[in-house]
């Protein structure tokens, strides 16, 4: 029941993004990946979703390969990620967020509605409970009514995470969850997905600059650099790893309170 | 001052047919960020399905909900095998291919019903039979039939989970795909409930243009009207602004001399003229977000 990425390589055009990355994670695992800009960090996360095509290499989650999964198809794997920038639905309200999120959970396509309109509504009643919970989860519900627009960037960003928790996830992609957010609202933020981890048996992965916020929050550690890992292991010994400082312009960035390079 | 009132009423109604065309063109750009130009040629090809089925025998209250099917059936299905070709290749190919379509199917209605004017039938009774009065009553049903389309609408897309997962590949389609719609399939749809809101907007105009292949020319300017109006993007506003323009095509047709029934077209164009200059500055035509 494990994320198995064996020699993963994409290219676009004549650049290579991912040269032959492996990469193994195992349920409750927290783990933070880390890398200079064009690392292949996004790019990683977009071949698991199913937005990039690797050249080579294989993924495989819980058991089976990832390879023939269309796009709209991740979730229902068991996969949910947020987005560096909000990938908020703007004009709908928090709750309608997280039930878009949540809408898997109900089995009726659009035709049924016509035809079976009881037990739509039962669906519906589901997609909004799963989604209330999702939502009191992050410490939202009584915001629920609120327009997911003109709230606190923190605040949004939480909303994101009850979308994704909302499909039940079992593996969680966060790409840079707290780049824009204030002191606090890291603070909060860290709370609460060291909340997810330490309460289930979720996989997450979390792509972070601000060293502080990840060597903190992980356990584990991987650091790649132009498209390759160069290293993987207990975030203790990863930031002393020479390569690591290299692979960062001799600058060590966790040195800095701001944590950036 | 009832002769007044009377013009009001029609232009009302009038407006409402412009109202549901632009809502229908408002639709597709939301969902897609296309100008469909075919959709005056998709509503005259439902009106024309209406007309067979009245032919065959069936009463209007039955032929409507047939007619409905088949031209959501039909919207999705030119969504499906033709938009969807051309789809993020850039808005001349996109506007090449309505356009396109708008002759296709114009042509195609010529070869298979011919370019001859046909009566089609009031579907709203004539129960106020003296005059004028009979014509303010039927300019009420459509006013009616048009108010509870949008009311539909307005609950289907607020109220039901396919409403919310519609808004949702409209707000942004890349977010939807990853919380696993198929986002193919709801554009398909959306351009579906466009044709369909189409249909409406061609069965209830026809017994005032009558039926022919060229019907819904006329009706599209002024929906485009609209829909510029609103922004390609705000159905409230567009709704809005395709009733001021029946009521302000009809005024002036019949109060203004110089006007009269030849320069009638001419106002909703004046209309866009005026609005546009006023807003220069800001885009009026928003994206799809």
């Amino acid at each position: 029941m494990t994320l198995e990425i064996g020699g993963l390589t994409v290219r676009f055009g004549g650049v290579t993004a991912l040269t032959e990355v492996d990469l193994t994670v195992r349920p409750g695992e927290l783990v933070g990946l880390i890398g200079p800009n064009g690392a292949g960090k996004t790019t990683l996360f977009d071949c698991l979703t199913r937005r990039v095509e690797p050249a080579a290499g294989r993924m495989r989650f819980e058991g089976a390969g990832l390879e023939g999964t269309a796009p709209h198809e991740v979730a229902g794997r068991g996969i949910a990620r947020t987005f560096q920038q909000l990938g908020l639905f703007s004009g709908l309200s928090v709750r309608e967020n997280v039930m878009v999120g949540a809408h898997r959970h109900g089995r009726s396509g659009f035709g049924a509605a016509a035809i079976r309109p009881g037990r739509v509504r039962r669906e519906e009643r589901a997609i909004r409970r799963i989604a209330d919970e999702a939502l009191d989860r992050v410490g939202l519900l009584p915001l629920a009514d609120h327009p997911a627009v003109h709230l606190p960037h923190g605040t949004l960003k939480r909303v994101e995470i009850a979308r994704a928790l909302a499909v039940r996830p079992r593996l969680l992609l966060l790409d840079e969850p707290i780049s824009g957010l204030g002191h606090d609202e890291i603070a909060d933020f860290a709370r609460l997905v060291r909340d997810m981890h330490l309460t289930s048996d979720i996989m997450i992965i979390v792509v972070e600059h601000h060293m502080e916020f990840v060597m903190n929050l992980c356990e584990r550690i991987v650091c790649l650099d132009s498209g390759r890992k160069i290293a993987d292991g207990a975030s203790g010994r990863v930031r002393r790893d020479p390569r690591v400082i290299d692979a960062y312009l001799g600058v060590v960035p966790w040195a800095s309170p701001a944590g950036r390079p | 001052m009832g002769d007044l009132l009377l013009q009001v009423v029609q232009g009302l109604s009038l407006g409402a047919v412009y109202a549901a065309l632009a809502l229908a063109l408002v639709l597709v750009h939301r969902f897609n960020g296309i100008v469909n130009f075919a959709q005056g040629e998709l509503a005259m090809l439902s009106t024309y399905v209406a007309w067979q089925l009245l032919e065959a025998g069936l009463p209007f209250w039955a032929a409507l909900p047939i007619t409905l099917a088949v031209s959501v059936s039909a919207g999705a299905l030119v969504e499906r095998v033709v938009i969807r070709r051309v789809e993020g290749g850039g808005e001349l190919a996109c506007v090449a291919v309505t356009v396109g379509l708008m002759v296709l199917v114009n042509a195609a209605a010529g070869l298979v019903w011919s370019f001859a004017v046909r009566s089609f039938p009031n579907p709203f009774p004539a129960v106020l039979s003296f005059g004028s009065a009979q014509s303010g009553f039927s300019a009420l049903g459509v006013l009616g039939v048009v108010a509870v389309m949008m009311l539909t609408l307005h609950l289907f897309f607020r109220h039901t989970g396919a409403g919310l997962i519609m808004r949702a590949v409209v707000a942004d389609p890349v977010a939807a795909r990853l919380s696993g719609i198929r986002v193919g399939r709801v554009l398909s749809l959306g351009w579906g409930v466009a044709a369909g809101v189409g249909a409406v907007a061609g069965i209830l105009v026809a017994p005032l243009l009558f039926l022919e292949p060229n019907m819904m020319g006329g009706v599209l300017v002024y929906a485009f009207a609209a829909a510029v109006l609103g922004g390609f993007h705000d159905p409230v506003t567009t709704v809005a602004a395709g009733l001021a323009i029946g009521v302000a095509e009809t005024l002036a047709g019949t109060y203004v001399k110089f006007v009269g029934a030849d320069l009638k077209v001419a106002v909703p164009l004046l209309v866009i003229v005026a609005v546009l200059s006023l807003r220069r500055g800001r885009a009026v035509v928003r994206g799809t977000g």
